[in-house]
């Protein structure tokens, strides 16, 4: 997963252009690639778990029972109970609600302005005028962003911001954007070499007009190959913030803030406490990035003889 | 060379790229291939050296030097070989030397790797083959990398690491590819010299029919993946016996210039050997019926001369218009 | 252009670099809502000291102002203070960065030279069973919170089997930490001799390395698979080989020619190990700043914040120069 996020700053990312239609052929692939078809599951799961999640939990995510604390996993506690007395299990499948909501907006927002960022920044790079400068503009802070370890920076802006799960929405979405951008950016650098964009120029079209209508679809395939990872990474992220107290808010189910609960437990021998929430986030992350790896090979013409 | 095949085992399916090679080379002879771009030259130059590694496949023909099969050695034995007794140059000189590495570092690994030279001695024995290829200063080029060198130089360069060894058959793929017409020439000359001073065979492979008619003692002419003529020199130009070797002439002789030449040949769509009938029967004008169905294999139409053609007495003699 | 040159030309650029991180974290504080001075003197503060903040920040000037007046204080040191030590932050960051330098330096250096070999041995012999266990552990690696991995490596070698000493920091309590050299109790404890200290330093020091390194070490095994592979098949090798050059060469030239795009991976993994030592700080109570970071955020005390974050981007910056340096060194096409 982390080197999901390695992958276009070292290359191998999927090339822009026809994505082969059809469900046939998703359906071909997905045969030859069985990696693939366990990601799209574990995908399902979370999406299903997410909407339902805390309805069909055998105990209320969030009621503490007392005298039930660091019960070991039993019928009646699938995962155990952790020291308040709160049945993990039901945690476990309620935490994807408020992961995913996350993960999803955030993903989606650092989307949509990291490819129109990036389609900026590609189509007018080396262009005369505003467009240049804009262009150049735009990568010289996405270069300055980097200089901060991404976690650091999720921690200083929620720190700066306050806990809460807005803060932590806007400071994935904002650090997740050069992301997008970069890829987004190499894809329109090759798309607008092509001709039917000189002919769109011909037919009148405004140059911003020729970058969102004609260039831009062309050029999404990379950005979409990586929504998967980069919600994988934003889950992890998330994790990570609610672990040390700077994400979601205590009591509502959130792996990451499972494992920070149960960590001092986990030293005294009840090791279930911060062992399934784990499992959970190296699943499902895992799940995110083999839908991520299979898409971008999936779309990539080269692999198809 | 004898029957040599060679294949591309791809996941799109097997490509065939030499079907059926036929060659013979004389100790010290100079032979020209000619043959448009991807008709397998370079496939074949590398097959010869047993190069070819998988998705590659070369599991029918042999490749006799001096009487042992190339082919049925091993990579260690084959190792010993390379660059020392056959040697190869290539038509991307600057893509094929180490960007990193000082041009005498890489020249000494060359000279060493077939000798126990020390490495003073073998740093002195590449300043004196690059002085033999023409480069000036070569002491002060010794310390170059090969960004900072013309392509003509980087030539000269594959050049000097080919002949490091006495080596008895010099393979120069395209040697002046991408080279402009003043330094080809130079470079050709370079080569004739040497191989002649060294009295090495020299297989010179090329687009260029004009190149080969001015260097070489014997051509041989390549279409699909099969050779289809050899002759000596004058013999050839004087009588093609092979449908496609006259057009060849034709194209040559037509224009002046021979960019204008390269880029007819290159033109023209790569071919594939279909499974039944002459390769070239499709675009033949003196074509029959047979041709299609049958393959003529490569015979002597007289001494020193062959062609894979049912009509090549005829062609020949030019009398029919091929 | 020699390197000396090229060194400095480099320097010179970071120059601007770190005024753009500078600016960058001026405006991360002014993100606060509310009352600045207020925020920064803490909740316990009185209001002698809130006011000595706002005229230490210049608040009532205009902004541009204000942030002339950060710069100036950081470049004599004056982060602030901390509400919660009670100390300026100057003296919180040096008790506590070489804890984190010795947690981060020694995951690096171990990822790098387990990594490479690794990524090496794998290029060379293709398929067989090590690639699908690498390729598995990649996977796993990059999917797994490190944080909880540091948890799990606890729980097995300290909870159940007992061999390593418990996460309570750098040093077992009755030992006592050895005359700071370096501030790294590790190599403090070597250069003073003092054995007792080393070993113990040692011990403490495994299972937080250790957790970092597998998390962080498969992405050089990758980027360095992947690099010699790309130079094996690579058009100077062939010829190499077309020439009769031995297999040992051959790789001599691949390995070689590998070396720049490993080298900007190591800056990469730099910069990936200074989140993950935040992480692993809190776990195992190290003690360094990242821990400190860490009780900054959940404790609202913003000047500590400010300041780490400055410190991570000027150290990413360094990192991100040395690999530039590195390769000068390595490419002699850059010199041109």
């Amino acid at each position: 997963m982390r080197d999901q996020a390695l992958t276009p700053l070292v290359g191998g990312l999927a090339r822009p252009g026809s994505a082969p239609r059809g469900l046939r052929s998703v359906i071909a692939f997905s045969r030859k690639r069985p990696s693939f078809l366990v990601g799209l599951a574990i995908v399902a799961v979370t999406l299903f778990l997410a909407v339902f999640g805390p309805a069909i939990a055998p105990y209320h995510p969030e009621r503490a029972l007392p005298g039930a604390g660091l019960l070991p996993p039993s019928p009646e506690h699938w995962m155990g109970t952790d020291v308040a007395g709160m049945d993990i299990f039901s945690r476990i499948i309620s935490a994807p609600r408020i992961d995913l909501t996350i993960a999803l907006v955030s993903s989606l927002l650092a989307f949509v302005l990291g490819v129109v960022l990036g389609v900026i920044s590609g189509f007018f790079a080396g262009a005369p005028g505003l467009g240049r400068f804009l262009s150049e503009g735009i990568m010289r802070s996405a270069d300055i962003l980097q200089a901060f370890p991404i976690f650091i920076f999720a921690l200083a802006l929620v720190g700066f911001r306050g806990p809460g799960v807005e803060n932590v929405i806007a400071a994935l979405a904002f650090l997740n954007i050069p992301y997008f951008l970069r890829v987004t950016r190499g894809s329109v650098l090759q798309v607008r070499e092509r001709p039917f964009v000189e002919a769109a120029r011909c037919a009148g079209n405004s140059e911003l007009r020729v970058a969102f209508v004609h260039v831009m679809p062309n050029a999404l395939t990379p950005a979409l190959a990586n929504i998967s990872p980069g919600i994988g990474f934003a889950i992890l992220l998330t994790a990570a913030l609610s672990f040390v107290g700077a994400g979601v808010p205590k009591p509502t189910p959130e792996w990451g803030s499972m494992i920070s609960i149960g960590a001092p437990n986990m030293m005294t021998g009840q090791w279930w406490t911060a062992f399934f929430p784990g499992v959970a986030l190296g699943v499902t992350v895992l799940g995110y990035a083999l839908v991520g790896d299979g898409l971008r090979d999936y779309l990539d013409p080269v692999k198809r003889s | 060379m004898q029957n040599l095949h060679a294949a591309h085992q791809g996941e799109g399916g097997t490509v065939p790229v030499l079907n059926g090679v036929d060659i013979t080379l004389a100790a010290g002879e100079t032979l020209g291939i000619v043959g448009e771009s991807g008709s397998g030259k370079t496939i074949l130059v590398r097959a010869l050296l047993g190069l070819l590694r998988p998705p590659w496949r070369t599991d029918v023909g042999r490749v006799l030097f001096d009487g042992q099969d190339l082919l049925a050695k091993s990579e260690e034995e084959l190792r010993a070989l390379r660059g020392r007794v056959i040697a190869l140059t290539t038509p991307e000189p600057r893509k094929h030397l180490n960007p990193l590495l000082r041009i005498g570092e890489q020249i000494v690994n060359v000279v060493q790797a077939h000798s126990d030279a020390s490495r003073r001695a073998a740093y002195a024995r590449a300043e004196e083959l690059l002085r033999a290829v023409g480069i000036p200063d070569p002491r002060q080029r010794l310390s170059s990398y090969p960004h900072e060198m013309s392509g003509g130089m980087c030539q000269r360069v594959i050049i000097a690491m080919a002949l490091a060894h006495s080596t008895r058959l010099l393979l120069a793929d395209e040697p002046t590819a991408g080279l402009d017409v003043t330094i080809s020439r130079q470079i050709l000359d370079l080569m004739l010299d040497l191989v002649r001073d060294f009295d090495t065979a020299l297989i010179l492979v090329s687009r260029d029919l004009g190149v080969v008619a001015h260097y070489c003692e014997r051509v041989a002419v390549m279409y699909a993946g099969q050779i289809v003529e050899t002759a000596s020199v004058p013999s050839f130009f004087t009588g093609a016996a092979h449908p496609y070797s006259r057009h060849l002439i034709r194209a040559a002789t037509a224009a002046r210039d021979a960019s204008l030449v390269e880029a007819t040949i290159a033109r023209e769509s790569s071919a594939r050997a279909p499974d039944a009938g002459c390769a070239y029967a499709v675009r033949c004008p003196v074509a029959l019926a047979r041709c299609r169905s049958e393959r003529p294999r490569l015979e002597s139409l007289t001494e020193g001369r062959a062609a894979s053609c049912f009509r090549k007495a005829e062609v020949a003699a030019a009398r029919v218009e091929a | 252009m020699r390197f000396a040159k090229y060194t400095g030309r480099r320097l010179l650029f970071l120059i601007p670099q770190l005024f753009a991180v500078s600016i960058i974290v001026f405006f991360l504080v002014r993100l606060l809502p509310g009352d600045p001075a207020f925020l920064m003197a803490g909740q316990f503060a009185t209001q002698e000291r809130i006011e000595e903040v706002r005229r230490d920040l210049g608040l009532d000037r205009p902004l541009y102002e204000q942030y002339l007046i950060y710069v100036g204080n950081v470049l004599q040191g004056d982060f602030g203070r901390s509400w919660r030590t009670s100390q300026s932050v100057l003296q919180d960051v040096r008790q506590r960065l070489p804890a984190t330098l010795e947690l981060v330096l020694s995951a690096g250096l171990l990822s790098v030279a387990l990594g490479i070999p690794i990524g090496v041995y794998t290029a060379v012999k293709r398929r067989g069973v090590a690639d699908k266990v690498l390729f598995g552990y990649g996977m796993l690696a990059g999917s797994i919170p490190d944080f909880w991995l540091g948890l799990i490596l606890i729980f097995v070698f300290f909870s159940k089997l007992g061999i390593v000493p418990g996460p309570i920091g750098q040093l077992d309590p009755i030992v006592a930490t050895p005359p700071p050299v370096t501030g790294m109790i590790v190599l403090d404890a070597l250069i003073a001799g003092e054995w007792e200290a080393f070993r113990s330093a040692l011990w403490h020091l495994l299972l937080p390395v250790a957790t970092l390194t597998l998390v962080y070490m498969t992405l050089i095994i990758k980027n360095t698979r992947s690099a010699v592979e790309e130079m094996m098949e690579s058009d100077f090798v062939e010829h190499g080989r077309a020439l009769g050059l031995s297999r040992r060469m051959l790789l001599r030239y691949a390995l070689r020619n590998a070396m720049p795009p490993v080298v900007t991976v190591i800056g990469i993994v730099f910069w990936f190990l200074l989140g993950g030592a935040v992480l692993v700080e809190t776990v195992f109570a190290w003690g360094g700043l990242g821990q400190y970071a860490v009780e900054a955020v959940v404790n609202s005390d913003y000047a500590p914040l400010q300041a780490f974050v400055l410190l991570a981007a000027v150290f990413t910056l360094v990192v991100f120069l040395l690999v530039d340096l590195a390769y000068f060194l390595i490419d002699p096409r850059i010199r041109t």
